[in-house]
C-alpha cells in the first residue's frame, strides 16, 4: 500500500517537475499534428528510426529563415542514419498570418522540404516540450518505444551564417548517440523568436 | 621708358605683387581653417557612430554596477514585433529619468540590437534614424550560447529580454518578457534611491 501510495506521488511529482517542458533525459510525449499534405503524424510513425530531431520552427522568424537550409541539410544527412527531421510551427497564425497553415503548404512546397512540417494548433505540445523560441531544437533517441530528449537547444554556434559556424551542436550530438555515447554538450541556448503565444 | 615711368611700373608691379600675396595669405588662412573645421551635416563620423558596434566583453562591462548611474540594458531585433511595440517607452523612459531627478540616481536606458551583421546598415540604423530613438543604442549581433548564459543564467534566447543593473553589487534584475511603461518604471524604482 505504501508502495503504491509512493509511486503515485512520484508520479504525479515527475510530471510537475516536467511542467516547464523537458531537461535531457526526460521522456517526450508523442504527438498528433497535422503534416503540410493533410495527413496527421505522430513520433510512432518513426518507428524504425533510430531517433528524431524535433525543431519548433515557423515561417516569419528571420533567425528561423536564416536556419532553413541547415535544417533540410540535416535531414538529408541524418534521415537515412535513423534521424529524420519533424518541423513543428507552434505560432498563433492569427498573430502572425505568415505562419499560417496555407502558408505553411507554400513555404515546404517551395522549398521541396524533405520532412514533415506539422502545425501545433493548440499550442500544447510547444508547451509540453517547453519550447520557447524558433528554432528550437529538442533531438530526441528512441529507448525501447519511449523516445528521450538527448539534446536541447541550438543547431550550430552561428544564427547568420553557415560558413561561420564552428561547433555544429546537432551532428556532434547524433554522433555520439550513433557511437553509443552521451552527447559531450547536450544542452545549449541561442537567440531566436519568442513562440507567439495565442491570447 | 623715363626714370619716372620705370619707377612707377615697378611700384604699380610691387602693388600688384603685394596685391597678390596678400590674396595668397588669405587663401592659406581660410583653407587651414576649413580643414580644421568638423566635416559638414552630410558625414556625421567626426565622433560617435550613431549605432556603435561592441564586442560581448564591452557588454559586459557595461552590465556591472555603476555607482553613478542605473542602467537598463534592453535585448531588442528590428525584425522583432514586440521589442519594437516596447521601444517606446524604454525611449521615454530614458528621456524622463537620464538626468538625475529628487535626489535618484540617473537612469540610462541602453538598447542593444541582436539583428544579423550585414543589417546594420540595411536595418537597424534607418530604423533608428526614422524612430528618433534618443537612447543609446549599439549593436551586438545574435549572441552565441556562452554569452546568453552570461547575461543572465535564466535567459533563455527569446526577445525582448531587459537587464536591470542598480549601482550596488546584487542589484540586478533580469525579465524575458515585453514590459509596458509602468512595469519598467516599477521594477527600476528599486534601485533608484539605493
Amino acid at each position: 500500500m505504501k508502495n503504491i501510495l509512493f509511486a503515485v506521488l512520484l508520479c504525479v511529482a515527475s510530471s510537475l517537475y516536467a511542467a516547464d517542458g523537458y531537461k535531457v533525459g526526460d521522456v517526450a510525449r508523442d504527438f498528433s499534428l497535422k503534416n503540410v499534405d493533410g495527413k496527421m503524424i505522430s513520433l510512432a510513425n518513426y518507428a524504425d528510426a533510430k531517433g528524431v530531431i524535433v525543431v519548433f520552427t515557423c515561417n516569419h522568424c528571420p533567425y528561423a529563415k536564416a536556419y532553413e537550409s541547415r535544417i533540410i541539410g540535416l535531414h538529408k544527412t541524418f534521415a537515412a542514419k535513423g534521424y529524420p527531421v519533424v518541423a513543428i510551427n507552434p505560432n498563433d497564425p492569427v498573430a502572425y498570418p505568415e505562419d499560417s497553415f496555407e502558408n505553411m503548404a507554400k513555404r515546404a512546397k517551395e522549398k521541396s522540404y524533405p520532412f514533415a512540417y506539422v502545425f501545433d494548433e493548440t499550442q500544447e505540445i510547444a508547451k509540453s516540450y517547453g519550447a520557447t523560441r524558433t528554432p528550437h531544437i529538442f533531438l530526441l533517441k528512441k529507448n525501447a518505444d519511449k523516445h528521450e530528449v538527448a539534446y536541447i537547444g541550438a543547431i550550430d554556434d552561428n544564427s547568420e551564417s553557415a560558413d561561420a559556424v564552428k561547433e555544429k551542436y546537432v551532428e556532434q550530438a547524433i554522433a555520439a548517440l550513433t557511437a553509443g555515447k552521451v552527447p559531450s554538450v547536450s544542452s545549449t541556448k541561442a537567440v531566436g523568436c519568442g513562440i507567439k503565444w495565442k491570447k | 621708358m623715363t626714370v619716372m615711368q620705370s619707377i612707377s611700373v615697378f611700384f604699380g608691379r610691387i602693388r600688384f605683387l603685394s596685391g597678390f600675396c596678400f590674396l595668397f595669405v588669405v587663401w592659406c588662412c581660410a583653407a587651414t581653417l576649413v580643414a580644421q573645421t568638423p566635416k559638414s551635416a552630410k558625414s556625421k563620423n567626426v565622433s560617435k557612430p550613431l549605432v556603435e558596434i561592441i564586442t560581448f566583453d564591452r557588454l559586459q562591462a557595461l552590465m556591472q554596477p555603476n555607482p553613478d548611474t542605473v542602467r537598463v540594458i534592453n535585448f531588442w531585433a528590428t525584425t522583432c514585433r514586440p521589442c519594437v511595440e516596447e521601444m517606446p517607452s524604454f525611449d521615454r523612459f530614458h528621456r524622463e529619468y537620464s538626468v538625475p531627478k529628487d535626489g535618484a540616481k540617473p537612469v540610462q536606458v541602453l538598447f542593444v540590437s541582436l539583428d544579423f551583421k550585414r543589417d546594420i546598415e540595411a536595418k537597424v540604423i534607418p530604423f533608428v534614424k526614422k524612430r528618433g530613438i534618443t537612447a543609446p543604442v549599439v549593436f551586438l549581433g545574435p549572441p552565441k550560447s556562452a554569452e546568453i548564459d552570461g547575461v543572465d543564467a535564466s535567459w533563455s534566447g527569446s526577445m525582448p529580454a531587459t537587464l536591470i543593473v542598480g549601482t550596488k553589487a546584487g542589484q540586478r534584475s533580469f525579465y524575458e518578457k515585453k514590459m509596458e511603461y509602468d512595469e519598467l518604471k516599477d521594477f527600476v524604482k528599486t534601485y533608484l534611491f539605493p
